[in-house]
């Protein structure tokens, strides 16, 4: 193990990726049980988040963003054409 | 005790490499029962209690609902599973969603109830920020509000601090007073008097 010369590095990250892969699928075989159990059929439906109030503040600020981009946008394209 | 919730008739499973977990085990667990399964590490509880919700399906021998062999078909499990809820040991092998709202909607949208409904049972925080126990009890009220009949816990006192045992054992005891069958492995003697 280590990371001294690129063959002991190109182990060593073999057996990492090796080590990850078999914790991935252990972690997935167990979360397959889990959800299993609360009926999962292929699809996780949940409730809809209730979305926040659209406050004025906030379509400003968004507004302004875009438009600010649009902006950057334009000046880039002119200098890029010069 | 002649009304089984439950029962395991004669089942018998093995994994693969041979290693044989369950040989001729035979249990009825009545309606309303509180049934703790003791043993150590490695004894087959687990292996047990995957039987018990029809995850694993016994190489010999039958689970059998409320008299009924369990169906292993998609409409057989929906409907063992909406009977039958099963909290794991580790509740992150339980939870997926980012908010506890979502996440505990999960399971009473999959039995198909309407979205006002599950409204009226889930609470709202985000899962990240919750500690080992508090994610143990979001995990238990996610199987709760499909409200099954049978609960099936492994391991539920693993790794929780005396007081979350507590916590733990006073939610238990509501829900037992409520009418659910309760079922739970552990290897903590003292807990499994309690």
């Amino acid at each position: 193990m280590g990371h001294c010369g690129w063959r002991r590095t190109l182990r060593s990250l073999g057996m990492l990726a090796a080590a990850l892969f078999q914790r991935a699928m252990t972690r997935a075989h167990h979360m397959e049980i889990g959800l299993a159990a609360r009926g999962f059929e292929g699809n996780l439906p949940v409730l809809p988040e209730d979305a926040p109030p659209a406050s004025s503040l906030r379509c400003a600020a968004i507004a302004i963003g875009l438009a600010a981009l649009f902006g950057c946008a334009l000046v880039a394209e002119r200098l890029l054409h010069v | 005790m002649s009304d089984p919730a439950l029962e395991a008739r004669d089942i018998g499973f093995d994994y693969p490499g041979g290693i044989a977990a369950l040989t001729a085990l035979n249990l009825t667990i009545a309606r309303g029962r509180r049934l703790a399964i003791l043993g150590p590490n490695g004894a087959g509880k687990t292996t047990l209690l995957l039987h018990l919700n029809g995850t694993l399906r016994p190489k010999t021998g039958g689970i059998f609902l409320n008299g009924a062999p369990g169906g292993y078909s998609r409409g057989g499990l929906r409907a063992w599973r909406g009977t039958v809820g099963l909290v794991l040991q580790k509740p992150d092998d339980q939870l997926f969603s980012a908010s506890v709202r979502q996440d505990i909607s999960f399971g009473p949208l999959n039995l198909g109830l309407p979205e006002d409904a599950v409204r009226a049972r889930v609470v709202d925080h985000p899962t990240h920020m919750l500690s080992f126990g508090q994610k143990k009890r979001v995990a238990i009220a996610g199987i709760m509000a499909m409200r099954p009949a049978v609960l099936v816990l492994d391991e539920p006192i693993a790794r929780l601090d005396p007081s979350g045992e507590r916590h733990l054992l006073k939610a238990l005891d509501g829900l037992h007073q409520a009418g659910t069958t309760l079922v739970f492995s552990t290897h903590d003697i003292d807990f499994a008097w309690v």
